[in-house]
């Protein structure tokens, strides 16, 4: 019984000590992901800041992790900007064809994929997203549904006026819109 | 207007992104720029520098939009530097109370680089 009871202590010692290496182990390979993420942030800045003024010319040629973090820096900066600076940002990704890729994602059977395509697409600012995230606030999922109504809820401080103009207008019509210079 | 001609803009806001998109619009446009992340930053740089504009957000940490903007019509230096509040907050009892801190001018958030450009250049040229 006392043999039983010390082979269990060990093993539960083992188990915790293996569970705290682990932590510790992705504690710093998320803070390495991090570092790495900030560091290309930092240099991809200025390549954000020229496509928002309307300098799509001479985009450097970028790999997937480094388009990936040039999006989320757009994104963010979709969500302060309006008027042309904004047009700019929806111009970049419907010609990345990110627009494209989350307004497919937004009919995927999994939920979790439709949430993640609704909040992405508000940060790409394009006016063809609008019909699809509109339909989405009656998705049967909640998250779906609150993550259309945020992005839709940004573009509303951003461009009041053409927003209230076209939930009338697209409400049910998936008909194509004109692309670029979207709001 | 600043020895080197061009004239020097103090930003101040505590959001990184806002910082980089004001600071790089201003600098396209041929000023010089200098910015805080703070309102208490931003008043001891006003001080020290005597910018030829200022343009404040107005929720910063240490010292608010108004409060900054109070301050720096205090001092004899810096009273006549104009301001331009960059804010969220643009109901009218915020607008009233800028204007009563002394703010020369709004411009809302989410913000257009190109009208925040327009504002700048007018706000200089009545000087």
């Amino acid at each position: 019984m006392i043999a039983a009871l010390g082979w269990a202590s060990g093993v539960l010692a083992i188990a915790s000590f293996l569970l705290v290496c682990t932590l510790a182990a992705r504690r710093v390979t998320v803070a390495r992901s991090e570092r790495r993420r900030l560091v290309a942030e930092e240099r991809l800045r200025p390549v954000a800041l020229s496509l928002v003024d309307g300098g799509t010319d001479g985009l450097p040629s970028l790999t997937g992790e480094q388009a990936h973090v040039l999006a989320a820096v757009l994104a963010r900066y979709a969500r302060q900007l309006k008027g042309d600076a904004l047009a700019n940002i929806a111009l970049y990704f419907e010609r990345r064809g990110g627009v494209e890729r989350e307004l497919e994602a937004l009919s995927s059977r999994r939920a979790w994929r439709r949430a993640n395509a609704a909040h992405s697409l508000g940060g790409m600012a394009s006016r063809r997203a609008v019909p699809a995230l509109i339909d989405a606030l009656s998705d049967r999922d909640r998250d779906v549904a609150a993550a259309a109504a945020r992005s839709l809820g940004g573009w509303a401080r951003s461009m009041p006026s053409r927003l209230s103009s076209m939930r009338w207008s697209t409400a049910g019509s998936r008909g194509p819109l004109p692309r670029s210079r979207s709001f | 207007v600043t020895t080197n001609e061009r004239p020097l803009i103090l930003v101040a806001d505590d959001d990184p992104d806002i910082l980089a998109l004001v600071s790089f619009r201003l600098e396209r446009a041929g000023y010089d720029v200098v910015a805080a992340t703070n309102g208490e930053e931003a008043v001891n740089i006003a001080i020290a520098r005597r910018p030829d504009l200022a343009i404040l957000d107005v929720m910063m940490p240490r010292l608010d939009g108004y409060e900054a903007t109070r301050r720096l019509r205090q001092q004899e230096g810096t009273r006549r530097i104009p301001v331009i509040l960059l804010t969220a907050r643009v109901q009218e009892d915020d607008v009233a109370r800028g204007f009563d801190a002394g703010v020369d001018d709004y411009v809302k958030k989410p913000f257009s680089p190109q009208e925040l450009g327009a504002r700048v250049q007018a706000v200089l040229g009545r000087r």
